[in-house]
């Protein structure tokens, strides 16, 4: 029942927001946002099915370049281009997750890794659709003949797209396939067994993660206006994951809770910036270190609080 | 022309063959695949740099102060990370290493500037024709120093207490525990080990590229070479890293350098999913 | 008698230079318990993995109802009506029992992502459906006082009751049984046998029981095969295999099981 009235809260608070905070509150509010749906497609791999992916950064620069491509090269506006995106991300996730799950474990990570190598290469050697290692600009989004580019009115275009995001997530792992998904997580013979396809779930639940990190990719651009290759690397996939396990892998508000902390510490901390990502590195370490089952027990404690 | 790839191939191959023995040395014991190895690689060069530039340490000092402090860092790593770990699932201590690996990025990148260092390196890179192949000393001196350590990596394991305890862990950890081996101080010295590994090739690699935060990404060639290997085998890595050396100088002549890079690390989507045991390993069956 | 639910033709499986199953054929007939003991090693949980297709055979099929079973995947082999438990146990540990059977009703739950998503009618009607058949198998296998409880928390033969549970809820015609009396206390077994006698009497199963402890596998099998050494050593009746030498020589005289 608490748990409601703060969510219901923390809705009205996000509503209201625009109306009174100062624009650049919003854009990093909107940031938050867009990252929490990258990081949302990560929670499904690696909370519900405890499958390890180094490439989420990579179906984010699928995404992120696709939109801003699609606009300028074949003219397509963005809320068709966008969600087109996102699909061609899930079907490349579902071929690569059929191809690559046969292998499991660290064969998984390094084939991931790998696969995020190999994308931002492309970034870089790919001039002519990518721009190269000079970036791409992102042509502002339109409706109509209005191009929406201040922060609040992409507020009004992200915030629901990531309210719907969670609300995916929840009605996920309280599916068949979300328990399906969770069978596997704990084990895949088990869950063959009782005819759970194992290696097409885990295909799918590689592309719903390559959808939303391609979606929450593209909102990412519009925001930024500018993509550059270094944006997508190994790194960032890593910074995902980091934002994935602190947020909290099961629960449906992870990747947001994650995002803020993410987006905001840096913000707060001023001069001290440069030592950011390090800090939230070590964060992520202290985080697994000092409590291993906080990935795989969140259910555990959920249902005690129940 | 074949000559001069194999000649450049077997230079950057030696030192994919040593980040390849950090792994396989490290995941044979452990079962631990470090992500952060390859940012260990890049720490061990900055030591050195930071010894002669801020201590002005001699070279051979500066040298060892690094060994002396990577080994440290592996043992710690154990002692302070995957101790507590052991048990936890295998997703748990993947993003344990990776996060031990952004860490050093980002801590360098923090500390020492996201700017490449220049790296000093006692012999020239002048480099001399014999036989029609043109010859880098340094080159050379970087795969003698390679093929020196793999020697002694060989001979240590065969013929010390350190090594023998190593080797009976590989072969049965819970046979080793019963002959009084302390399979945690092993596995200690094998994170040790490893780190030292990682950091010869790191002190070698560095002059012949850029030394910048970001050197660690040759760690993923170090995968590469230590899954064509099979992953579990020492030689297997070394003659992983050699082919890899070769065939990504071949594809930087024959196709374009844009795309060497990009076909190492297909080379190994492409082993991870074709040839999980690699050229050399042996596929072990599961049990259920 | 009438056509075998359950043809097992000659069999095997090699592990590098071990021959861990070598032509092994087995008939069984439908409503029936076959039981397969034999020493460890003997192959009798590499029988199951074959047959569940988790191991592909080296030769030999194996066949439901005169359907080939032998190449298909897992999951098809278990929408074909074939259900198993396992000699280690493997429940999913961190959910609930009553989650443990939902998800062995996974393939009965028919509707998709968008009906889930969205929250229609259908959703709602096959979760209800679905959660009052978990509560029936928890009932039957006698944990209905345990569905809120993290199957990994649950005393061991409460977890072999609870496999056998979320088995039941794959909608068998066919259940292995991989050892599930090992490390029951003697009342625990008493209350196994009785319940696959209901499963064989009143839901028409026919079963595969895999088991060492003899007194379970005696009273309630029609039949037993008998393995060494991944070769079938006897076959018969519970009175033709505690009488033939061989089998005495092997296994029973050795064994402290023993009748």
């Amino acid at each position: 029942m608490i748990a409601r009235l703060l969510i219901f809260a923390a809705a009205a608070a996000l509503v209201a927001l625009p109306f009174f905070a100062p624009s650049h509150i919003v854009f990093l509010v909107a940031m938050i946002g867009s990252t929490s749906v990258m990081v949302a497609g990560l929670t499904i791999v690696v909370g519900f099915t405890g499958q390890i992916s180094i490439a989420q950064a990579s179906f984010a620069a699928i995404g992120a370049y696709g939109t801003a491509q699609l606009a300028t090269m074949a003219g397509l506006p963005h809320w068709i281009g966008l969600p087109a995106i996102a699909l061609v991300a899930a079907v490349v996730g579902y071929l690569f997750g059929l191809l690559s799950l046969r292998v499991a474990d660290h064969y998984l990570a390094l084939a991931t890794m790998a696969l995020c190598a190999i994308v931002q290469l492309l970034l870089i050697h790919l001039e002519d659709w990518t721009g190269g290692a000079v970036g791409l600009a992102v042509p502002p989004l339109a409706v109509g003949t209005r191009m929406l580019t201040r922060p609040t009115e992409l507020y009004a275009v992200i915030m629901p797209c990531v309210a719907l995001t969670v609300w995916f997530l929840h009605a996920l792992s309280t599916s068949r396939l979300g328990r399906a998904f969770a069978a596997l997580r704990m084990s895949e013979v088990a869950a063959a067994a009782i005819g759970i396809p194992v290696l097409h779930y885990k295909s799918l639940a590689f592309a719903l993660s390559a959808f939303f990190g391609a979606f929450g990719g593209g909102l990412f651009a519009l925001q930024t206006t500018y993509l550059d290759p270094a944006q997508f690397g190994i790194l960032e996939s890593v910074r995902l994951i980091a934002i994935a396990v602190i947020g909290g892998v099961l629960n449906p508000f992870g990747p947001l809770i994650g995002s803020a902390v993410f987006v905001l510490l840096p913000e707060a901390m001023g001069a001290l910036g440069r030592y950011m990502s390090l800090v939230f590195s070590l964060l992520l370490l202290l985080f697994v270190v000092v409590s291993p089952q906080g990935i795989a027990g969140l259910p555990a404690r959920l249902r005690a609080r129940r | 022309m074949f000559g001069q790839i194999l000649v450049s191939g077997i230079t950057a191959g030696a030192v994919y063959a040593l980040v390849a023995l950090g792994f396989v040395v490290l995941h044979r014991g452990t079962r631990v695949v470090h992500f952060g190895l390859g940012d260990q690689m890049t720490m061990s060069a900055y030591l050195v740099v930071i010894a002669q530039v801020f201590l002005d340490a001699p070279f051979a000092v500066a040298i060892l102060f690094s060994l002396v402090l990577s080994a440290g860092f592996g043992v710690a790593i154990e002692r302070g990370v995957m101790r507590p770990l052991r048990r936890a699932p295998l997703l748990v201590m993947v993003i344990a290493t990776l996060a031990i690996g952004a860490a050093l990025r980002e801590g360098l990148r923090a500390s020492m500037g996201p700017l490449p260092w220049p790296v000093p390196f006692l012999l020239t890179p002048a480099p001399f024709t014999l036989g029609g192949l043109v010859l880098v000393p340094a080159n050379l001196a970087v795969v003698g120093v390679a093929l020196a350590v793999m020697l002694s990596l060989f001979v240590a394991l065969r013929f010390t207490r350190f090594g023998r305890a190593i080797v009976a862990v590989y072969e049965n950890p819970t046979g080793a525990a019963i002959v009084g081996i302390s399979v945690p101080s092993v596995h200690a010295r094998l994170w040790g080990l490893s780190s030292v590994l990682a950091a010869i090739a790191g002190i070698l690699v560095a002059p012949l590229i850029t030394l910048s935060p970001d050197m660690g990404t040759i760690g993923i060639k170090g995968f590469a070479a230590a899954i064509l290997g099979g992953f579990n085998s020492l030689p297997g890595a070394i003659a992983g890293g050699i082919l890899l050396g070769i065939a990504e100088t071949a594809a930087g002549v024959y196709v374009s350098t844009a795309m060497k890079d990009i076909i190492s690390y297909a080379l190994l989507i492409g082993c991870v999913l074709l040839l999980p045991q690699g050229l050399f390993g042996r596929a072990e069956p599961r049990k259920v | 008698m009438s056509a075998a639910a359950l043809k097992i033709e000659s069999l095997g499986i090699r592990f590098g230079g071990l021959l861990a199953l070598d032509e092994v054929s087995i008939d069984i007939a439908p409503r029936s318990i076959h039981a397969v003991i034999g020493p460890n090693g003997a192959g009798k949980s590499t029988l199951v993995n074959l047959v569940t297709g988790i191991y592909a055979p080296t030769t030999g099929r194996v066949i439901l109802d005169g359907e080939v079973l032998t190449g298909l995947p897992t999951h098809r082999i278990a929408a074909r009506g074939v259900a198993r438990t396992f000699q280690n146990t493997e429940l999913f540990t961190e959910l609930s029992a009553r989650e443990n059977v939902l998800i062995g009703l996974h393939r009965h739950l028919g509707y998709g992502l968008l009906a889930s998503t969205l929250r229609l009618p259908s959703f709602y009607r096959a979760e209800r459906d679905a959660a009052r058949r978990a509560d029936e198998l928890l009932a039957l296998v006698g944990l209905e006082a345990q569905g809120g409880t993290a199957a990994g928390d649950l005393a061991l033969g409460q977890q072999r009751r609870l496999e056998l549970a979320r088995a039941l809820a794959v909608g068998p015609r066919l259940l292995l049984l991989d050892e599930p009396a090992a490390g029951l206390r003697a009342a625990e077994a008493e209350g196994l046998s009785s319940v696959l006698l209901r499963l064989r009497d009143e839901l028409g199963l026919t079963l595969l029981l895999i088991d060492h402890v003899m007194r379970v596998v005696m009273g309630v099998s029609e039949r037993i095969t008998v393995l060494n050494y991944g070769r079938k050593l006897a076959e018969g009746t519970p009175e033709e295999v505690r009488r033939n030498p061989d089998v005495i020589a092997a296994y029973l005289g050795g064994s402290p099981h023993g009748a």
